[in-house]
C-alpha cells in the first residue's frame, strides 16, 4: 500500500477521535473554569500584554485593565498504538476557551512523519472545529487516535 | 481498568459536571455528566459512573472478539457450549435475534458465519452505562462509546462528522432538556476499510452511502439500524421513510446527503 492510501485512511479514520475532543472541549462552559484557570495560572503562563490605557475621550483610567490570562500548557508524551513515536499535544487556554491546540509527534522515521505530520494536523483543525461550533460529541467513525486524546485530556486536566 | 480515585478527582475539579474517558472494548468510551447541585448526589453519580466502568470492563472481557479467553472466542472455537455462557450471552443472542426480525435480516450476528455480536454489543453496553449513571441521579448524560452516543436529558448539540471532509461536520443535531433519551449512531466504512458485509452476500455492500446515522431513543436499536442501514445501500432511504419513530441521515459518495421526515426534528442544520 503506498503512502497516499495510508494517509487517506489514517485521516478519514481520525474523524472519531474528535468524539472525545469535543467532549474534552467541553471545558469551554462558563467563567468558573476561567477563575480556575487564572487561580492556577503557574508554569508556562504568559501573562498578555495590558491594552494601552488611555480610553477615548482623553481621560486617564486609572484602572488598569485587567489583562486576559493566557496559559499554554503541553499534556504528557504518548506512544501512538503504530509506533509512530511519541505524540504531545500542546493548548492555549485564554478566557476559559482554546485559543490553540497543536499536537507534535517525535516522528521515528520519515515515512512516520509522512504519515503523522498531516494527520495531526487534521486532528488539531477539528479540535478547533468542535470547539467553534460548539458540539457537546460528534458521531462518526469509531478509528481512535488514542494518544492524541491522552495528551489532550492531560493538558486539560493540567488547565483545570 | 477503572480507577476510582480519578474519576473522584475529576468529579472534584469539575463544575457541575463530571467528565471521564475509559479506553475500553477497543476504543476510547467518554462520559459528560451534568450533576444536581446537592450535597450527596455527586457521589452516588461518582459510585454509579464507577460501577459503570467496572460494566464495561466485563462486557468486553465476556464479549470481546480480540480476547482469546473471552466467551464469544471459546464459543467460536467450540470449547463452550451456549448452556454454560453467562446470562449475559444469552441476553445477546436475544438481542442479535431482535435485530435481525427488525431489519427485515438485514443486521445479522452470523455473518463470519459464527456468531459473532460485536455490531450489537457496544451499543448495548454504552446505553446500559449511562442508564446506570442516569439512575443515579444525573440530570443529564452524554455517553460516547467511540462516535455512537446515548444522551438522557438534555440539552446537549452533537455533530455528525462528514466522511468525505474528515474534520468537518455534515449535521447538527440538538436535543432540548424536554428530550428524555436520544441516541446517534453511525455507520460506514470510515475506519480501517469496510467493516460491514451484506448478509446476503458476504461481500461489502454495494452502495454509494458514504456513511449511514441514525437516531432513536435506543443505542442498542440506533447501532444495529445504522449498521443495517449502511448494510441496504441505495435500499435504505426507501426502507427508512416507513419506519416509525426512527430519524436518519445519510451523507452519500456523491457528495449529496438524505434524510427522512423524522430527522428535520432534531437537526438543526444539514451541510448544503
Amino acid at each position: 500500500m503506498n503512502i497516499d492510501r495510508r494517509l487517506i485512511r489514517l485521516l478519514s479514520g481520525t474523524a472519531g477521535t474528535l468524539a472525545c475532543v469535543a467532549l474534552l472541549l467541553s471545558l469551554k462552559t462558563g467563567g468558573q473554569t476561567t477563575q480556575a484557570v487564572a487561580a492556577t495560572g503557574s508554569g508556562d503562563t504568559t501573562g498578555a500584554l495590558p491594552a494601552p490605557g488611555t480610553p477615548p475621550g482623553g481621560e486617564v483610567n486609572l484602572k488598569p485593565a485587567k489583562p486576559p490570562i493566557q496559559r499554554t500548557v503541553t499534556g504528557q508524551d504518548v506512544l501512538t498504538r503504530r509506533n509512530h513515536g511519541p505524540l504531545r499535544v500542546r493548548i492555549t487556554v485564554a478566557e476559559g476557551r482554546i485559543t490553540a491546540v497543536s499536537g507534535t509527534q517525535d516522528a521515528t522515521s520519515p515515512k512516520s512523519k509522512a504519515i503523522s505530520d498531516p494527520a495531526i494536523a487534521k486532528l488539531d483543525q477539528m479540535a478547533m472545529a468542535a470547539q467553534s461550533a460548539r458540539l457537546d460529541a460528534i458521531s462518526g467513525a469509531t478509528y481512535t487516535v488514542d494518544a492524541y486524546k491522552v495528551s489532550l485530556q492531560s493538558a486539560l486536566d493540567k488547565v483545570r | 481498568m477503572t480507577d476510582h480515585d480519578n474519576i473522584t478527582r475529576r468529579h472534584q475539579a469539575a463544575d457541575g459536571r463530571i467528565r471521564h474517558v475509559e479506553y475500553v472494548m477497543g476504543t476510547a468510551v467518554s462520559f459528560d455528566i451534568r450533576v444536581p447541585d446537592l450535597p450527596d448526589l455527586p457521589g452516588d453519580v461518582c459510585d454509579a459512573l464507577t460501577r459503570a466502568m467496572t460494566w464495561l470492563h466485563r462486557v468486553d472481557a465476556l464479549f470481546s472478539t480480540y480476547r482469546p479467553s473471552s466467551q464469544i472466542t471459546r464459543l467460536a472455537r467450540g470449547e463452550l457450549r451456549l448452556a454454560h455462557c453467562d446470562p449475559l450471552v444469552w441476553d445477546v443472542l436475544r438481542l442479535c435475534e431482535e435485530a435481525h426480525a427488525r431489519t427485515d435480516g438485514w443486521f445479522s450476528a452470523y455473518f463470519n458465519g459464527w456468531f459473532d455480536p460485536t455490531g450489537v454489543v457496544k451499543g448495548w453496553a454504552v446505553e446500559r452505562a449511562a442508564r446506570m449513571i442516569a439512575g443515579a441521579g444525573a440530570v443529564a448524560v452524554c455517553a460516547n462509546g467511540g462516535g455512537d452516543i446515548q444522551l438522557i436529558g438534555g440539552p446537549w448539540r452533537i455533530g455528525i462528522s462528514d466522511p468525505l471532509r474528515p474534520g468537518e461536520i455534515a449535521a447538527i443535531v440538538e436535543t432540548g432538556p424536554e428530550t428524555t433519551e436520544l441516541a446517534i449512531a453511525t455507520s460506514g466504512p470510515a475506519e480501517r476499510g469496510c467493516h460491514i458485509l451484506d448478509p446476503r452476500t458476504h461481500q461489502v455492500p454495494n452502495t454509494t452511502l458514504a456513511s449511514f446515522t441514525v437516531l432513536t431513543t435506543s443505542l442498542t436499536n440506533a447501532d444495529v439500524l445504522a449498521t443495517a442501514g449502511y448494510a441496504m445501500g441505495d435500499l435504505a432511504p426507501s426502507w427508512f421513510s416507513v419506519v416509525p419513530d426512527v430519524a436518519a441521515f445519510a451523507v452519500c459518495e456523491d457528495n449529496t446527503t438524505w434524510h427522512n421526515g423524522e430527522f428535520t426534528r432534531h437537526a438543526v442544520g444539514i451541510r448544503a
